[in-house]
């Protein structure tokens, strides 16, 4: 199966974008456009060897759910090579390339996505004061992600997900630079997310130290193999491997936002709109789940136990705050927030098909959305708050109906591509894990349950908002629709919700009995939410603000992100500032100290001897006299 | 007369030549205490070439180096001196202070 001819060509797909961000970095000024079409047409290219690539594995009919393309056997780059094998503790290190399954969809969602985000920019990011950092930081950002989906072992993924760290840290923050109107609040919120995901890195670090330590390997094939050998001479799962397992979550907890680290995500709504659907959508948070689907071999049950809670409850927690969220970028922030606790929910539940599944379907979507978003933000003059919106519907047709098909995928309606995701977690749930019974082991399907009505009130709130009824404002009321590049990619984007599931190679369900239930479920949610939010939002048959009244603290508490930011900021921003200031006091004062007190010494010791050199001839020679007088008689003490 | 007593006339001259050196308050004094002490030299060159007769004229001829030298030294000492007063104005080794830090 795997042909040599066939590994330059995966090698291109991420090293495209590589060359267009490095070429505008250099020769950025001197292009034309400031080379927005080098990065963009790059982005096509891959975009095309992607699909290229997808197509022949899709060839394979039924085997296309299993096959594997390595370049482990051929290409494989070998690191840090020891002669003398194992043993001598430096172990052989290659790195190689890795396609099957999983990755040739979602290489080519990543691909497209990105591809549609750059095109959507070169519209929406026209005439901003840094438009050729931009892209260039856009660039980077899709070669990091695309990267990391065909590395073959940990280390790699761990590398490109440090350099996607910092392309949305230069993302969020790029307004904050801006020259004409300078926004200090996309500096702190690009702060923030950076160090927020730092705090899962370097757990995640730990974790893979501890792997390498244990099978000194990080291959993801050699770890499948690697594990059960390990589990069967333990007599089970050894507690540095659960250790090493709960580091790993950790990292992907930073990076896909869940709670407590989910603080970042919401703040990185000061980057500019695309930004927002590359980060959402295409790279960063979906890193964090494919990172826990590559690494699932190594996750020992008690681990899957609190990844799949976890994960549930994330769902729940950020499906309650989206509700009360007055931002339409707010709404998709936590609305991100709360698939990606499907995601990872999927991943403890024992299907990390199923997560990658949800990966796949909400990529598309949800860069539906925001680009939507984008595109209404666009139109009414940078505003975002929907109490100012509404009535765009005959306004904007093209953004409506494309937003209408996402919120209606991401909602779960039957036979659009978010229904058979989330259909396979729910299923997953309804079995619970580890084949595990009990009111613990339903604790995920009770939240991811409870969530997805809430996914369908919120959405079709935020929908329902920004496009029906009249205009609240000027700005909504002089709305247009946006031109073609911002257009296009969001009727793709809409086709992309309608028929993203049928691009997913493996649709992996449990027991049938699982999946009835997990049908009945969704549809009982749709049902329950569509309903609500039609009689809040669109008749107007019940005021939501009673709704909230009689909640009372609960309501309160969703409005004010339940005191997390706050709780972490008391409980850890400021005591870690308080280490800091008392570090650096301890620097000035001792360590500076210390160097300067020696300093001083020499300049004091230095400053007696001066005073010997007087310039008085005669001094000199009393001085000299002296010590005659002392040889005369260290001579006579000698001789006696 | 013994070596002795030329010995100690010399170490008389001797000292008396170091304290004018250090002491006086004129560079000419102090050219005349080195002189001095360079003659102490001489006259205990010339004493045991005396009391010691086993090296013939060695101590005469050292004696005859060391005048010759001192006058060679007063020469260039004594126009030292003559520069030092017009820049400074004065011989006195106390005002020539200027080469120190």
């Amino acid at each position: 199966m795997p042909t040599a001819d066939f590994f330059p060509l995966l090698l291109a797909v991420p090293l495209l974008p590589l060359g267009a961000w490095l070429l505008q970095v250099l020769f950025g000024k001197g292009l034309p456009r400031g080379g927005d079409w080098l990065s963009t047409g790059a982005m096509l290219g891959a975009f095309s060897i992607t699909v290229a690539l997808y197509l022949r594995a899709y060839g394979l009919g039924e085997e296309a759910e299993f096959f594997v393309w390595s370049s482990e056997s051929e290409q494989g780059w070998k690191w840090l090579v020891s002669h003398e094998g194992m043993n001598s503790g430096l172990a052989n290190f290659r790195a190689g390339l890795w396609y099957d399954g999983l990755t040739a969809p979602l290489l080519a969602m990543v691909a497209g996505v990105s591809f549609l985000v750059h095109l959507f920019s070169t519209g929406y990011m026209q005439g901003n004061s840094r438009y050729i950092a931009y892209f260039a930081g856009l660039s980077l950002f899709s070669f990091a992600m695309l990267a990391m989906l065909i590395s073959d072992n940990l280390l790699f993924v761990f590398m490109f997900w440090e350099v996607m760290g910092l392309c949305s840290f230069l993302l969020i923050g790029h307004d904050s630079m801006d020259l004409k109107r300078p926004r200090p609040r996309a500096a702190a919120a690009s702060v923030k997310a950076f160090l927020t995901t730092r705090v899962g890195d370097v757990a995640l670090l730990l974790g893979l130290a501890i792997v390498w330590n244990g099978f000194g390997t990080l291959q993801f094939h050699e770890l499948a193999v690697a594990v059960p050998d390990m589990i069967e001479r333990y007599q089970g799962w050894p507690n540095w491997l659960e250790t090493a397992g709960l580091l790993i979550f950790l990292g992907a907890v930073g990076k896909s936002a869940q709670f407590p680290l989910h603080v970042w995500l919401p703040d990185a709504m000061e980057g500019p709109t695309p930004v927002s659907a590359m980060i959402h959508a295409a790279t960063m948070v979906a890193a964090g789940v494919y990172l826990m689907a590559r690494s699932f071999p190594v996750l020992a049950p008690g681990v899957l136990a609190v990844i799949a809670v976890l994960g549930a409850f994330t769902a729940f927690f950020a499906a309650t705050i989206a509700l009360t969220q007055d931002d339409l970028k707010k709404v998709l922030a936590y609305s991100t927030i709360s698939q990606l606790g499907y995601m990872i929910s999927a991943i403890g539940l024992g299907s990390p098909d199923g997560a990658l599944f949800h990966v796949f379907t909400h990529g598309l979507f949800k860069a539906g959305l925001f680009l939507g978003a984008g595109a209404v933000i666009y139109a009414c003059n940078h505003k975002q708050d929907l109490r100012k919106l509404g009535g765009l519907r005959g306004r904007m047709p093209v953004t409506y109906v494309s937003m209408l098909l996402c919120t209606a995928a991401i909602s779960g309606v039957p036979f659009l591509s978010g229904f058979y995701s989330k259909d396979v977690i729910l299923a997953f749930a309804a079995q619970g894990w580890g084949g595990g019974a009990g009111m613990v082991a339903m604790l995920p399907l009770v939240l991811l349950g409870l969530a997805a009505p809430l996914t369908v009130l919120y959405m079709f709130r935020m929908f329902l908002l920004t496009f029906s009824g009249e205009p609240r404002s000027d700005h909504a009321r002089a709305a247009k629709e946006v031109p073609l590049p911002m257009s296009l990619p969001l009727v793709l984007l809409g086709f992309g919700a309608l028929f993203g599931a049928m691009l997913w190679f493996a649709k992996p369900y449990p027991s049938n009995a699982a999946h009835e239930v997990a049908v009945i479920l969704a549809s009982a949610s749709l049902a329950l939410g569509l309903f609500a939010a039609l009689l809040f939002f669109q008749f107007r048959k019940l005021d939501p603000s009673q709704v909230a009244a009689a909640l009372g603290p609960w309501s309160r508490g969703a409005r004010s992100l339940y005191g997390v930011d706050g709780f972490l900021h008391s409980t850890i921003v400021l005591p870690v500032l308080a280490l800091g200031r008392s570090a650096s006091r301890f620097d000035r004062r001792i360590v500076d100290g210390a160097v300067h007190g020696i300093g001083g010494l020499a300049v004091w010791v230095g400053a007696q001897f001066r005073r010997l050199q007087s310039g008085h001839i005669q001094r000199y020679l009393y001085l000299t006299y002296a010590g005659l007088l002392i040889l005369i008689l260290f001579a006579l003490w000698r001789v006696r | 007369m013994g070596l002795e007593a030329y010995l100690f006339v010399s170490l008389l001259l001797f000292m008396l030549g170091l304290i004018m050196a250090a002491a006086r308050r004129s560079l000419i004094y102090v050219l005349i205490g080195l002189e001095l002490i360079l003659n102490a030299a001489n006259l205990n060159l010339v004493a045991f070439q005396r009391f010691h007769p086993g090296g013939g004229l060695d101590g005469q001829i050292g004696a005859v180096f060391v005048i010759i030298l001192a006058a060679a030294e007063a020469a260039i000492a004594l126009a030292i001196v003559l520069n030092v007063y017009s820049r400074f104005g004065s011989i006195c080794p106390d005002d020539m202070h200027t080469l120190r830090d």
